[in-house]
């Protein structure tokens, strides 16, 4: 199996308005969201979540995209894994604009465990 | 991948629904050696696994009875609506299946042979899996409907659902498990803890099971690195659980960090007969897995009632360890969608983390889970390895709000010994310095990952004596019935190098103490 590279496309979680954080919302907000080229992978109650391509990301929000590197374990956790950080806020396309509030790039969680390497 | 053998039953479509021969399983491999014979006295389990998927919209097939690949929009059409999908738990339920799990286009749901055949009027069968010499499944033998078999569902489910699928057990695809490991932990020569009996012991749960309450019926969902329950420990114990991988994340039998498998099994100590649904994060081919909050929402997808996540973000300004406030955009879906989970009714326990700023350990509406060492002599103190801060991004709060059993830095937090996937990461880095062996399949770790899970767990045992209970009311009952810790203090990396102590009454090292699960359960 290919290992997946977090430059293979890139997560996004995209808040909903209050006004949007229902049924009718969410799927609104999914159907602009495929439509736009990103691929919806999860949505809750008042997120919905994407990964997108980074050729879709860099033409639809322009921002640069920096890798976070991984963390290996350390004396107060077992590490945390690599990831993509935004250098500038992203700007919310006009389609999305009336249902969407923020749209940002999750990091990468630390597992709250240790395991110190003596 | 782990080959995955679903038993297929014949579809349940309008044109076949009277009666119809089950579709004979094919042959798993038929290059594999068969084993001769099942040993003696390993029957099935007569619980069984049942996938069940849906029909298309207007009646049309659904995705497992289509004779070609599904087109983007036929997808669709296959994902059942809620009103359907709440039928069909419902009635299932009527007929003795709980659900187990739910995805996009399927459910999971369990029940006993003897159910699955009268809601399907069929007749199964002892079928062995013909496995190789040197193949491990998670059980030689299933109940499955033989050749020929009568085949005559439930109208009421047959107009609702589109197929039934008895799962099999599943082969494991790691040679190194080819010997599997001891469902014993290591002995070791230093003063810890073994699950789940000292764990349920020393948080007063064990005299909760005596009385008769032991989280049954529970959904509790547990978010992290993945869920390797094949480990003979979980079997042993009779722990059952479903697991479902978040968007990124690969293959539910497999955990290769091992963080998850541990930490899940201080939530089945204290609550052992919960509907455990493990959300994996990970991807074991190496690739970034799932977000957090991706997890977060496929967790609320299951149902849950309580929600455990031994996960979280150190919030400290680069290089330092001065607090960040305010708290980043980055992290504000999250902190929205677990603010609407804990409003709907869903308990949330989160770390309050290891010296970290622990966020969402931090947010007001979770629980968030600190640390209490209890010695060889009985003796608790607060743990030096667990957090214990005053939030910068949420005035007024303090984190933790009680404790579970988290051991001492200057024992590396080598505390209680769990069952991992042998060869998994922890195992391997964990043996340089607790007492265990590189792919023995245990590792001696704790932190506040073990934390969250125990408490998680008592929250469960709350719930089933008390379903209606909030969020809130739970905080309520086990912070005034914890008990006190006067000795030690937190890690101060949490704490912009203030010294945090353990003094009498509530305070910033342990929150209001040791949970007592027996204490907080005689208040209902």
């Amino acid at each position: 199996m290919n290992k997946r590279s977090e430059l293979d496309s890139v997560p996004i979680s995209l808040l909903l308005q209050s006004s949007c954080r229902n049924g009718d919302g969410i799927a609104r907000v999914e159907a602009i969201a495929e439509r736009l080229g990103m691929d919806v992978t999860s949505s809750g109650k008042t997120s919905v979540s994407c990964t997108v391509p980074p050729s879709v990301f860099q033409k639809l929000f322009g921002t640069k995209l920096t890798q976070i590197k991984a963390i290996p374990s350390g004396p107060s956790d077992f590490g945390t894994p690599s990831g993509l950080r935004s250098e500038e806020p992203i700007p919310v396309p006009k389609d999305l604009a009336e249902f969407v509030e923020l749209i940002s790039i999750e990091p990468p969680s630390t597992r709250m465990s240790r395991s110190p390497k003596v | 991948m782990p080959k995955k053998k679903a038993a297929r039953v014949a579809p349940a479509t309008k044109s076949t629904k009277k009666k119809v021969k089950a579709v004979k399983s094919k042959p798993l491999s038929p290059k594999v050696k068969k084993v001769p014979a099942v040993a003696k006295g390993s029957k099935p389990d007569e619980e069984l696994s049942v996938a069940v998927t849906f029909r298309g919209g207007h009646g049309q097939p659904g995705l497992v009875s289509m004779r070609s690949v599904a087109s983007a929009e036929q997808r669709k059409a296959c994902e059942p609506d809620e009103a359907t999908l709440r039928k069909t738990v419902e009635l299932l339920s009527h007929h003795g299946f709980e659900l187990s799990s739910r995805g996009k286009y399927s459910i999971v749901v369990r029940g006993s042979r003897k159910d699955f055949e009268k809601l399907f009027g069929t007749k199964l069968d002892v079928a062995r899996l013909p496995l190789a010499s040197d193949e491990m499944a998670s059980a030689e033998s299933v109940y499955f409907p033989a050749a020929g078999a009568p085949w005559n569902p439930d109208p009421g489910i047959a107009q609702l659902i589109d197929d039934a699928y008895i799962q099999w057990p599943h082969i494991y695809m790691n040679s190194r498990f080819a010997v599997p490991p001891s469902a014993l932990p290591p002995r070791v020569d230093f003063h810890h803890l073994r699950v789940p009996g000292d764990v349920a012991m020393l948080l007063n749960a064990a005299k909760v099971h005596r009385a008769g309450v032991t989280g049954r019926g529970v959904r509790v969902a547990m978010i992290d690195s993945g869920f390797n329950h094949s480990h003979p420990y979980f079997k042993e114990n009779g722990y059952r659980s479903s697991v479902v991988l978040a968007p990124g994340a690969t293959n539910v039998a497999t955990d290769s960090n091992g963080h998850g498998t541990g930490e899940s099994a201080n939530l089945f100590a204290v609550a052992p007969d919960i509907q455990f649904i493990g959300v994996k994060l990970d991807d074991d081919a190496g690739g970034p897995g799932a977000s957090m909050l991706a997890g977060l929402q496929e967790a609320l997808r299951q149902n849950p009632k309580v929600i455990s996540v031994s996960l979280g973000f150190d919030l400290v300004v680069d290089g330092t360890r001065k607090h960040l406030t305010p708290l980043p955009n980055s992290l504000k879906a999250l902190e929205a969608e677990i603010q609407a989970a804990v409003a709907s009714g869903i308990v949330i326990v989160f770390s309050a983390g290891n010296g970290h700023v622990s966020f969402p350990g931090m947010m007001p509406e979770v629980i968030s889970a600190g640390g209490v060492f209890v010695g060889e002599d009985g003796k608790m103190q607060a743990s030096d390895y667990a957090s214990g801060f005053k939030s910068k991004i949420y005035p007024g709060r303090k984190v933790p709000d009680f404790s579970g059993l988290v051991g001492l830095a200057s024992n590396h937090a080598d505390y209680i010994a769990l069952p991992i996937q042998p060869n998994c990461e922890i195992d391997v880095d964990n043996s340089q310095h607790d007492g265990s062996k590189p792919g023995d399949g245990w590792g001696l770790f704790s932190g506040t990952s073990a934390a969250a899970p125990q408490l998680a767990g008592v929250c469960a045992l709350l719930l089933e004596k008390s379903p209606g209970l909030s969020p809130s009311e739970i905080k309520q009952i086990i912070r005034r019935t914890s008990r006190d810790v006067i000795n030690g203090s937190a890690n101060k990396a949490s704490s912009e190098g203030v010294i945090v102590k353990a003094t009498s009454g509530g305070d910033g090292a342990t929150g209001t103490g040791l949970v007592d699960a027996f204490a907080a359960f005689k208040q209902l």
